[in-house]
C-alpha cells in the first residue's frame, strides 16, 4: 500500500478506508448475526455457539481499526522523518548569515541569565535586550545559547 | 454550531458513539440484572454489552485518528515552510539573511481558540 504524498488530507489513502469499513462491516455483520442467533434460541447451551460467533465479530472489527491506526500512524512518522531531513539539508544554508553575526560581537542577554544569545535568537526576538560585546557576557560568568551559536566552534 | 460540527466532524462523532455505547451498556446491565436465567441474559449481552464495546472502540477508533489527522495537516504545514524556506535561501556567495514566512500557511480552517 503506498504511503499518501505530501499534501494529502490524511495520513491514509482511500484502500486503507475501504478496507477499514469492509473489515468493521463484517464485524458488524457478524455481532447482528450472532445476537440474532443468540435470541432465537431459549437455552443457554444453543447460545453459546453463538456467543464465539458475536465475541469474533467484535476481534475482528478491533483488529482491523488496529490496523488502521498502526497505518496511520506510521505514515506520520515516516511524513515526520521526511521532514527531519529537509531541515537538515537547509541547515548549512542557515547557519550562513549566523555566522555574518558571529564576528559582529553584538551578543545580548539579560541580568541574571546564564547565556548570551545572537540578536535574530528566536529566545531573543522582541525582548529590547541591548547588544553588547561578547567578553562583557563571558566576564559575566555567561555562555553561548545552545540553540543560535548552535555547530559554532566553541 | 453548524460549522463546528463541519470542522470537528471526527471528534463530534466519536463522542457520539462513546455516548451512545455508554447508553447500550448500561441498558445492557439493568438488562442482565433483572434477570436470573442465563438464557434471558445472554441476548442482552451480546447486544447491548458487545454492541457497546463495539460502539467504544469504533469512537476510540475516530478520535485517535481525528489526532493523526492533525497532527499529518501540522506537518504539511511544517513541509510548506521549509520549501518557502529552502526557495527563499540566499545563492552562493550572496549574504542575505533567510526569512521564515510571518503568517503559518496553514490551508486548513479551524477557528479561533480551536486545537491546532
Amino acid at each position: 500500500m503506498n504511503r499518501p504524498g505530501r499534501g494529502g488530507r490524511a495520513p491514509w489513502d482511500t484502500g486503507a478506508l475501504v478496507r477499514l469499513i469492509v473489515i468493521v462491516a463484517i464485524g458488524a455483520v457478524l455481532c447482528a448475526v450472532a445476537w440474532t442467533g443468540a435470541s432465537g434460541h431459549a437455552e443457554f447451551k444453543d447460545q453459546k455457539g453463538w456467543v464465539a460467533v458475536g465475541v469474533a465479530g467484535f476481534l475482528v472489527a478491533v483488529a482491523g481499526q488496529s490496523l488502521w491506526l498502526k497505518q496511520g500512524r506510521r505514515a506520520v512518522a515516516a511524513h515526520a522523518a521526511q521532514l527531519m531531513g529537509q531541515a537538515a539539508a537547509l541547515a548549512p544554508a542557515a547557519s550562513g548569515p549566523a555566522a555574518v553575526t558571529a564576528g559582529s560581537d553584538r551578543l545580548v542577554a539579560a541580568d541574571g541569565m546564564r547565556h548570551f544569545h545572537r540578536p535574530d535568537c528566536p529566545i531573543a526576538a522582541g525582548r529590547g535586550w541591548a547588544p553588547v560585546a561578547r567578553r562583557v557576557h563571558e566576564s559575566a560568568g555567561r555562555t553561548p545559547c545552545g540553540i543560535c551559536f548552535r555547530g559554532d566552534q566553541p | 454550531m453548524k460549522r463546528l460540527l463541519g470542522l470537528f466532524w471526527d471528534r463530534a462523532a466519536a463522542v457520539g458513539c462513546v455516548l451512545i455505547a455508554a447508553v447500550m451498556l448500561i441498558v445492557g446491565w439493568v438488562n442482565v440484572s433483572a434477570s436470573s436465567d442465563a438464557g434471558e441474559q445472554l441476548p442482552y449481552i451480546m447486544s447491548s454489552g458487545i454492541g457497546g464495546l463495539f460502539l467504544l472502540w469504533i469512537g476510540t477508533t475516530l478520535w485517535l485518528s481525528a489526532d493523526l489527522r492533525d497532527e499529518w495537516r501540522k506537518l504539511d504545514v511544517i513541509d510548506e515552510s521549509l520549501r518557502r524556506l529552502a526557495a527563499d535561501a540566499p545563492a552562493e556567495g550572496e549574504e542575505e539573511t533567510i526569512s521564515l514566512p510571518e503568517t503559518a500557511v496553514t490551508t486548513y480552517p479551524r477557528p479561533a481558540g480551536a486545537r491546532q
